[in-house]
This record gives C-alpha cells, structure tokens and sequence, in this order.
C-alpha cells in the first residue's frame, strides 16, 4: 500500500515539475515586454530597464528557471502586474469562490449523474432511460456557455427567479470569513438570509459548470451497470429470489462504481477548466476568473500560477481517488 | 424565527420548489438596516487607491473624494483654490508659492500643512508614477512657514492645472506606515500602505478597499469645503462590473450609478426602464483611428489623407445617437471644443471617396496593394463597429484591413515602438488636467513618444517647438492663437483619423441629483470631474 | 440474398436511430458549409460590410434569424460560421490525431526510456485542462487562426496519445506482431504497416467525437475573445457578442448557440453509431 501510494506520489511529482517547466518556458518565450506591462504608459526606458533587472530577465534561462522553482515551493509567484498584489494572495483570496462553486457542481454531477445512470439501466429502454439519455446528449452537446446563457435568460431574465451574476446580493455582506465558502460561512454564522441568498446564486453556475461531467457520469454508470447486469453473478442472484432493487444496488452497481469513480479525477479536472468560462459569464469573482483575466492582460505570474496551481489540484485529486479505488478493488493496487 | 424555520423547511421539500424560494431571496428588500444614504457605483475597471499611481478613471474618481488639492477643477476648465488659499507666481514665471489654508484635517484627525504639501510633492515626483509626468518641470520643492514653495526648471504655463493632479497626503501617517522599499530612507514611500488605505483630507474616506472588487467610503463629515444637501453617505463602488449585470441590476434598483463605456443597446434598454435616467459625462475626449506615420505606406501623407477622406462620418455620427442622447459630437482637429486652441471655423472632414482615389493615386505608393492591421480596445464594444466601418470603407480603396482587439495592457505594450504599432490604432485621447497642453503634449511632443498617445509617430521638429514654447506663454490670447496654428500644422499631417469628441453616456437613477452629468454648464470637464460626491444629492 | 457486408455495416450503425440523425445533421452542416455562399440569403454579410441602419432587428421576413448589432444577417453569418468551425475542427483533429498517434506508437514500440519520457511528457499535458492550455498559448501572442488551431492541437494530442497507446500496448504482443518482426519487417513497416490499422476503428470513433468537442473547444475559445478576427463570422463570438445584450437581443446568442449545438450533436451522435459499428467498448 505505501509502495502504491509513494508510486503514485512520485509521478505526480513528476507531471508537476513537468508543467513547471512547459509554463516557465511559455512565460519567458512570449514575445512581449512583462516589464513595460507592469510599469504602466508612462513609464521611461530607463525605469523598463531597471524593472527588467529586478525581475531577472538578464540572466540564464536555467537560472531563471531555479528561481522560479524555489519561489513557487514557498508559494511566492511574484507580484501580480495587474493588481499588483503577491499572486498568492490573490489566489488564496479567490480560491475559496472557485472551490465552492466546482463543489456545488461536482456532488451535482456526481450525484444527479450517477443517479440517472442508474434509473436508466436499471430501467434500459424505458422512459427514464430514453430521458436521462436525450438529457445527457443535451447536456455533452450543449457547450456550457450556451447553457449558461440559456439558463441565465431564462431563470434570470424572463421568470426573474433566480439572480443573475455574483455571489451574493448587492444588499448583503460576506458573512464573516471561515472556510472562505458564502453557503458554508453563512451556515456557521447562522445567518438565513445570506445563507438562502448565496444559495441562489450558486445555483446556475452550478448547474451549468456540472452539465458536462454530469453527462459523461450518467452515460458511463448506465454502459457499466447495463454490463454487470449481463454478467452471471446477477443472474444468479435473481435465480435466488433476490429482490430486484437489492440486486441493483448490490451487483450491478458495485462493479460499475469503479470506472464511474477513475473518470472522475478527469472530471473534477474539467470543471476546474470549465470555470474558466462559467465564472466569466456569471461575474463568479473566483480563481479561474482571475485566470482568465490574467491570461487576457499577460499578466505572466499569475497565469503561470494559476495553471501550476490547477496542476497541484489535479494530481492530488487523482492521488486520492487512486487510493479510494485501490481501497475498494485491491486488484488495481497489485497491478500497479 | 418562525419565518426562517418556514423557508428552509420549504427547501428542503422538493428541489423545485427550492428554486422558487431561493429565487425571492435577493428580491425581498434588504433587512432594514439603520438605513444610510448608500450610493453603489458600478465601475467596469479595478481601482487603484494609492492617489500618486493610475492616471485612469476609476483611480481618479479615488483620488478626488478620498484627497484634496491645492486646486480643484470648476466647470469651464477654471480652477479654484482649495488646499491653496491663495498663491504667487515670480516674475520670471519659474516660482509658484502657496498659502495653505489654516484648519484643514486629515481623516485621522491631524492638521494638514505645507510640509504635507512638499512631502506629496517629493513623493509624486520620486516614485515617477501615475501623473508625475506633469511635474517634470518642477526642480525643488520647499515648506517656508505655512506656505509651500514650488521652483521650477523653466517656466511651465500649464503648471497650475497640474496641481489637479497632486492629492496630498498626511505625510506623518505614511511615515509611520512604511514597508521595504526601493526609496532609501523612505523605504516604500508608504506604497503598501496607501494601496488598501487612505491618507487624505477629501469629503470621504476609505472604510474597506480591495482593488480588485470593492471600495467602501464613508462620508468625512468634517470636509473643510462642505457638501451638498443630503450627499451620499455611504459610497460602494463595484468594481469590474460588465454592461450585462449593469442592464440586469439598474432596474432592480442595485445599482444607482454607471462609470463604465456602456454600448449603445444597454443605453436604450436602460432608457426604458422606469426611474432610471441617461446623462452625459462631458470631458474632452477624442476617439483616433491612429494611423503609424513610420509604416509603409503609411509613412506617406497621401496615403493617411486618403483613409481619412474614405471613412464614413456620416454613418458614424449616426452610431452616436443612443436614446435621445449624443455618444458624441463632430470633432475638427486635434483640439476638442472648448478648449483653447480649439477653431470653430475649421471645415468638418466629409467622406469623398473621388478624392481618397485622388489622394492614393498622388501617393508614391499608387497601384500597389496595400494591407493594415487595425487594433481596437477591447473594454468599448462600440469601437468595433467604428472599426468595421473603416474596414468596409477602406475595401472601397482596394485596402484590406484586417482587424484585432487588444486589451489594455497589449495595446500599451504596442505602443513602445513603431515596429511594434499597428498601421492603425484605435485609442481615445483626452486631457488629463484642465490645460490643452496636458493633451498635446504626450501626443505630438518627440519627447514623450512610445505612448498609447502617440502611435501615430508623427513627430515633427516645429510641433516640437511649438509645444515649447505653448508651456512657456502665459497670455490666454497669444497660447489660443499658438494651439490654433498647431492644430492645423498637425491636422494637415493626417496623423489621425479624427472620427469625434467623445461623450460617455452615464446612467443613474432619478432620485440621485449629480449636476455635472445634466446641465453642461455644471459639467467640469476633466476625467472623473464629475464624480464628485460631495457634490451630488440623494433624495431616497 | 447476399448479406453485402457494407450494407451490414450500416444496419449496425443506424441500429440506433439517433445515429442516423447525427449524420444527417452533419450532412446538413458540411452541405451549407460547402455551399454557402449560394444558400445564404445576404452572403455579403459574412465579409466586409457594415449596415447599421439594419442593425439589431430581431427575427422578421427579411433577416429569419434577425441581425447583429452591425446590422448583418445572422442566418448568413451562421452558414458560413458552420464553415469556420469545421475547418478548424478538421485541422485540429488531423493535427492531434497525427501527433497522438506517433507518440503513442513509437512510446510501445520503443520502449524503455522513450516510453516513460513520451508518456510523462503526455501526462503534464493532460494535467491541465484543455481550454486553460488553449488560452495560455493563445495568451502569449496576437491571436491568429492559426495559432489558434497550433493551441488547440497542442491540448488535444495526448488524449489521442493516450488512447492508441493503450491499443497498441495490448496488440504487441499478438502474433501478427511477432510474424512481422520475424519476417524481418523494418520497424517502421511493423510500427504503422501493422499496429496503426488496427486502431483505426478507435481513432475514426475518437475522432467523430472530437470533431464535437474540438468546434467545443474552438467555440469556447472564441467566447472569450480569442476566435477569428472580424469580419469572419465565428459562432462562438457570436454567442459572446450577444451575450452582452441579453435579455433584449436574445436572438444572437440562441441562434448562435443552438449552431453550434447542431454541429457538436451531429458528430456525438455519428460517434455512438461508429462505436456500434466497429464494438468498441466505453
């Protein structure tokens, strides 16, 4: 087991040195002027000359590379041209939207995902199988922008029950700062209000980030449990007199949790990527929205943060998730 | 109690109905808080609150509520004394002293003094950010008693209108609020500090300031030139706030006031909501198309004047209409109106395309096919449309223009070098204090090229003189005639498609009373003038 | 009756009807995207044009789908945004097929050393989402079609890489293989004469799918500005241009929108029917 999981850890540590690399090479190559950017119009030749000393572009590219390397160990990216804030500030501030938003969509597309996967093999060929199947076709074919805007025209627009952009409402404050989660803070403070407010607005971000994974969860339970339903040991079950709904949750859909559960650290992954356009469209003011803006303005630390960041993410979702599974199924732990 | 019981026992009973009870959240009104006069500014840009550093608007906006000035802008590009009692210009033009006005407290409580007006001075001038541009003529400054003393290099006509531009901050509290820095025994000369906090003496100040997203300012009650009756109380500034969330929130009476280009089609829809009222933010502003002087063809003044023959006016005068309302106003030259230098009798440029054929055809480069790159600013949507108007014009010439969007920071990066600037460059100019020279000068004058400004390259050895000798001039009547002269000596250039003095058209709600955005003759004609809110009326 | 084995193939394929109806929208798309500029009712107004005086007319007689805020037929900017989208992605998918392919390939039958750097090098790739890659690259220069398409092959290879190296791993070892190796085939013969056959019917289904997700991609990437220049018509753009106008100009980003639904449809569609077709499991 710590063979498997020191296994995992090394070459997770591999692919973040590895996109370390890829970026400070796209950072450095970009045939742009950082210095100029971060000074501002008015800005004399002298002062760019000076500001491209102290940011270390004269030296070697390997040099430049160790010193990126050993900030970004410390969690120091370099001071954001824009906001001129330490970049991990930044990121430490507008993470905890980011996170509370793919949370939202990923137990949705977990959850509502997986549950329909079931209804539909369990009922395959029937009315909630067909439904369940047009919906994630819809929901695989739709880009998620186009569903946002659709949702947003009309829940927003049209019926006016849901709010349009942000976080919370204009009239309410932020309720005090815990885990950095509006939902979860203002259920900590006890404040309804904000509570039932911050709830409203995350709803179709949510919905629209989680659309995606959610078909691709639903279509892979079905495939998997519709196999396991074909295998013997199910028939054999039924030859038991089991009772059907046992015999669904049982055995068809143990079996189908496994390859549900490996995909999901790639899911989890693209909603991370896909906030980068939900965020922009509902104001969401979190991390992948200061990405954005950081890739738009060339703001090069904090894009090349950002993306470092999402990396560490993805490695260590996909550490845990390989652990789960090699919990579940000792089988994959002793391939490996 | 028994109410929020209610509500969450209703959420938890179905997921669709769940949505219909979380939907009348935000539109039930606030809780009834002890209800301030709030007013909630949507900006489209982040803002900068250390007042020596943006020379943008939603910096300027900050720096002209949370800081005084030895002057202040009054309509008409006049100015009035306001640090400053009163001051005394030498003889040879070259010594300004001021006299500050006695009784006058920082937010914290302390006197402002000349000391604080020279370390202000030291710091704007020091950091070289921001405006500090304009004080370059300044050699030294110095605290005499309670008089603060400017000498000057040579004499610096627009000097004066400068000091609109230097906030002066509480020189003790800084210093007490220093971080590493680059400044020697001023370290970071409070840079740290003042970029989350103030240090002012203006009619508000900062409670929260997170530049990214939000400003919170309290009203200053002590503010030593006073208020308007019933002046917003509380001040929310939104920052990055977009057109769309602007059309949704207005109406919903989350928004009172707009600082953000809105396109036409959000204006109209804004105009026919109920309580909601357009206005115009009149600054002296043109909108170029810039054309690079050092590229070919461009480098040939036929070439630029036949571009500038071909565009369609007409059809652009007709984008500025939105709602009742003028986005803009013909413009005649380098100079807006109603500033000096600005010649009424100059003739409107029309679209002739005979001519434009005849201009090419004069050119060195006649009979060659020709291809530009044109680049935009991505915050205004209107300018795309300005831009495939002159693609479309230009296609009528046999030139094809092919057409980018830039932001901000790429367009700045562009304009380093002539190389590097597009053929054509769609940018707004405008005047960054009262004087005309604030406009002129980062434009034409050799010395400040590789600016936004200037991508047009043209630089000329009598611009440059004339420009000189404009700073020197201190006759109104002889610096009109100067500005006059210059103007057509560059329009002649064709370093611009001039397309038009620009207007940003403001929305707000009717029960808030902002006069420079109604009656012109209240509009005080430099960016963010008219966001004064000591000078605006709440009547909620 | 001869069971004509292409005629069984395609009893396997429109065994689910949705497949069918994949292909005909596809056919549809590839039809008006090849003849545009005869089927448009206004082609000029996918080019150089401006005609405010039109400008935000929501759907009518004259304009079906309504007009932009230029003033230009939206049905006509459709049609030949339809163009767009497939070249783009038909270039990026030969592009990351290509590239994908040879990694995967030459990281098997290499071996060793190769394999583990191609494959790490493939893993740092997947280790950032596809759109965020995309943007990146894009990030760093004026954006171009071009670049564009360079930074969407560069975010899509290793998915194709991953795939045929997981073929091609579990086909080493068959016996057509090995026969070919004794024969004394060069490696290269056996390296794409003998294993790239054999995941032909798992790339054609990868890459219907990807043709979806690709004009996805393409299409997200243009939302948020990076797309083709003005005048082309780009249904992503479009959708981003009337996104700022909602709720009043609904028109521009529903069309646009349900566009390119269509297209991503069609070719999810056609890819469940090939995976009928050839039995590929997942």
């Amino acid at each position: 087991m710590t063979k498997f999981l020191l296994g995992r850890l090394v070459s997770g540590v591999i692919v973040i040195v590895g996109v370390s690399i890829f970026m400070f090479f796209l950072a450095r190559v970009i045939p742009g002027d950082p210095a100029r950017l971060a000074l501002g119009p008015e800005a004399s030749a002298a002062q760019v000359e000076a500001m491209r000393q102290q940011m270390g572009f004269h030296e070697p590219y390997v040099e430049q590379y160790l010193r990126f390397v050993g900030g970004a160990v410390n969690f120091d990216f370099g001071r954001s041209l824009y906001t001129d804030n330490p970049v991990s500030q930044d990121i430490a501030a507008t993470f905890p939207a980011t996170l509370e938003l793919v949370i939202f969509a990923g137990l949705a597309m977990t959850l509502i995902g997986g549950a329909m996967g079931i209804a539909s093999a369990h009922f395959k060929d029937r009315w909630p199988d067909n439904s369940a199947r047009i919906l994630s076709l819809l929901a695989v074919a739709m880009p998620n922008f186009v569903w946002a805007l659709f949702l947003m025209l009309i829940l927003s627009f049209w019926l006016g029950v849901l709010p349009l952009t942000g976080r919370l409402s204009e009239s309410l404050a932020a309720p005090p700062a815990f885990t950095g989660l509006y939902t979860v803070d203002a259920l900590i403070a006890g404040e309804w209000q904000v509570f039932l407010d911050a709830l409203a607005h995350i709803v179709l971000p949510a919905v629209a980030l989680s659309l995606p994974g959610l078909a691709q969860i639903s279509r892979l339970t079905r495939t998997n449990m519709v196999d396991s339903y074909d295998r013997p040991f199910v028939e054999f079950a039924r030859a038991y007199g089991f009772p059907e709904r046992s015999i669904a949750l049982k055995w068809a859909l143990r079996p189908a949790i496994i390859p549900t559960l490996m995909i999901l650290g790639m899911q989890i992954v693209a909603l991370l990527g896909n906030a980068f356009i939900v965020e922009t469209i509902f104001h969401w003011p979190g991390m992948a929205k200061y990405g954005v803006n950081a890739i738009v303005r060339k703001d090069l630390n904090a894009m090349v943060a950002v993306v470092m960041f999402i990396s560490v993410f993805f490695v260590l979702i996909n550490m845990l998730i390989d652990t789960l599974v090699s919990f579940i199924d000792p089988k994959i732990r002793l391939k490996a | 109690m028994s109410n929020f019981t209610l509500t969450r026992r209703h959420l938890l009973a179905t997921t669709a109905s769940a949505g219909l009870a979380l939907g009348l959240g935000p539109i039930m009104p606030a809780a009834a808080a002890a209800e301030k006069r709030t007013l909630r500014l949507a900006d489209g840009n982040i803002g900068q609150a250390d007042p020596h550093k943006p020379v943008d608007f939603p910096g300027s906006i900050l720096m002209f509520n949370l800081y005084d000035f030895l002057v202040r802008p009054l309509p008409r590009g006049e100015l009035e004394p306001s640090v400053a009692q009163s001051w005394e210009i030498s003889e040879d033009g070259k010594t300004y002293t001021f006299t500050i006005r006695d009784g006058i407290k920082f937010h914290d409580g302390s006197t402002l003094t000349a000391e604080d007006v020279v370390f202000s001075a030291n710091r704007m001038i020091t950091m070289k950010r921001g405006y500090a541009f304009l004080f370059s003529a300044v050699e030294s400054v110095e605290q005499e008693g309670n008089k603060a003393v400017f000498k000057l290099k040579e004499p610096f006509s627009p000097f004066l209108a400068a000091l609109v531009r230097l906030a002066i901050v509480n020189k003790k509290l800084v210093m007490a609020n220093l971080k590493d820095g680059e400044f020697g025994e001023f370290k970071d000369y409070g840079g740290a500090f003042l970029s989350s906090a103030d240090a002012g003496s203006g009619p508000y100040r900062i409670v929260t300031h997170d530049s990214q997203s939000e400003t919170v300012m309290e009203i200053y009650p002590d503010y030593f030139a006073g208020f308007a009756s019933n002046p917003p109380e509380v001040i929310r500034s939104k920052f990055s706030v977009e057109a769309v969330a602007v059309r949704q929130l207005m109406p919903r009476r989350e928004i009172d006031l707009t600082r953000l280009p809105l396109p036409p089609e959000i204006v109209l829809a804004l105009s026919k909501s109920e309580g909601i009222s357009i206005g115009q933010d009149r600054k002296p502003s043109i909108f170029h198309f810039k054309m690079n002087t050092r590229k070919a063809p461009l480098d040939d003044v036929n070439v630029r004047k036949a571009i500038a023959l071909a565009f369609d006016y007409e059809q652009l005068y007709g984008l500025l209409q939105v709602a009742g309302q003028q986005q803009g106003i013909p413009i005649r030259g380098p100079i807006p109106a109603d500033v000096p230098g600005y010649d009424p009798d100059v003739p409107l440029l029309k679209r002739d395309i005979e001519a434009a054929k005849a201009a090419l055809a004069q050119s060195k480069y006649a009979g060659q096919q020709h291809e530009f790159d044109l680049v935009w600013f991505k915050g205004m949507a209107l300018q795309e449309k300005f831009a495939l108007l002159l693609q479309a014009n230009l296609a009528e010439l046999g030139i094809k223009v092919n057409i980018t969007s830039a932001p901000w920071p790429q367009i700045v990066e562009m304009a380093t070098s002539p190389e590097a600037s597009p053929h054509l460059a769609c940018v707004a100019t405008s005047l960054s204090t009262t004087d005309v020279d604030s406009m002129l000068w980062g434009e034409y004058h050799s010395s400040s090229a590789g600016t936004y400004l200037s991508m047009h390259w043209l630089h000329m050895p009598e611009i440059d003189a004339a420009l000189e000798k404009g700073r020197q001039i201190t006759d109104a009547a002889e610096r009109h005639e100067l500005y006059k002269e210059l103007a057509k000596t560059i329009a002649d250039q064709y370093p611009s498609v001039f397309m038009y003095q620009g207007t940003d058209l403001v929305a707000f709600q009717n029960y808030l009373k902002a006069p420079g955005f109604v009656d012109p003759a209240a509009s005080i004609p430099i960016m963010a003038g008219n966001y004064r809110y000591d000078k605006m009326t709440m009547d909620v | 009756m001869q069971p004509n084995p292409k005629w069984r193939a395609w009893r396997r394929f429109a065994r689910n009807r949705l497949s069918v109806l994949g292909m005909v929208l596809i056919l549809l798309v590839i039809f008006s995207a090849v003849f545009a500029p005869f089927i448009a009712p206004y082609p000029e107004h996918a080019g150089v044009v401006v005609n405010f005086a039109d400008a935000n007319k929501p759907p009518s007689a004259q304009y079906w789908l309504g007009t932009d805020s230029v003033g230009r037929d939206v049905l006509s900017r459709i049609i030949f945004g339809f163009r767009n989208s497939l070249i783009l992605g038909l270039a990026v998918v030969s592009l990351a097929i290509s590239v994908g392919t040879i990694v995967g390939i030459t990281a098997v039958y290499l071996g060793g050393k190769v394999e583990i750097v191609l494959m790490r090098i493939t893993d740092v790739f997947l280790a950032i989402p596809s759109l965020v890659l995309a943007m990146a690259i894009l990030g760093i220069a004026r954006p171009s079609q071009m670049l564009a398409m360079i930074a969407m092959a560069v975010a899509w290879w290793p998915w194709h890489a991953r795939l045929v190296y997981g073929i091609v791993r579990s086909l080493k070892h068959e016996g057509f293989v090995t026969a070919a190796e004794v024969v004394g085939a060069s490696r290269i013969r056996v390296m794409f004469g003998e294993l790239l056959p054999n995941c032909a019917p798992n790339l054609l289904t990868k890459a219907s799918l990807d043709m979806g997700f690709v004009i996805l991609l393409g299409a997200s990437l243009s939302f948020l500005g990076m797309g083709a220049p003005p005048p082309t018509p780009d249904l992503g753009t479009m959708v981003s241009e009337g996104s700022q106008y909602l709720p009043d100009i609904w028109w521009l980003s529903v069309t646009a929108g349900l566009a390119i639904f269509i297209v991503v449809l069609g070719f999810n569609l056609v890819a469940d029917g090939l995976r009928d077709l050839f039995d590929i499991v997942g």
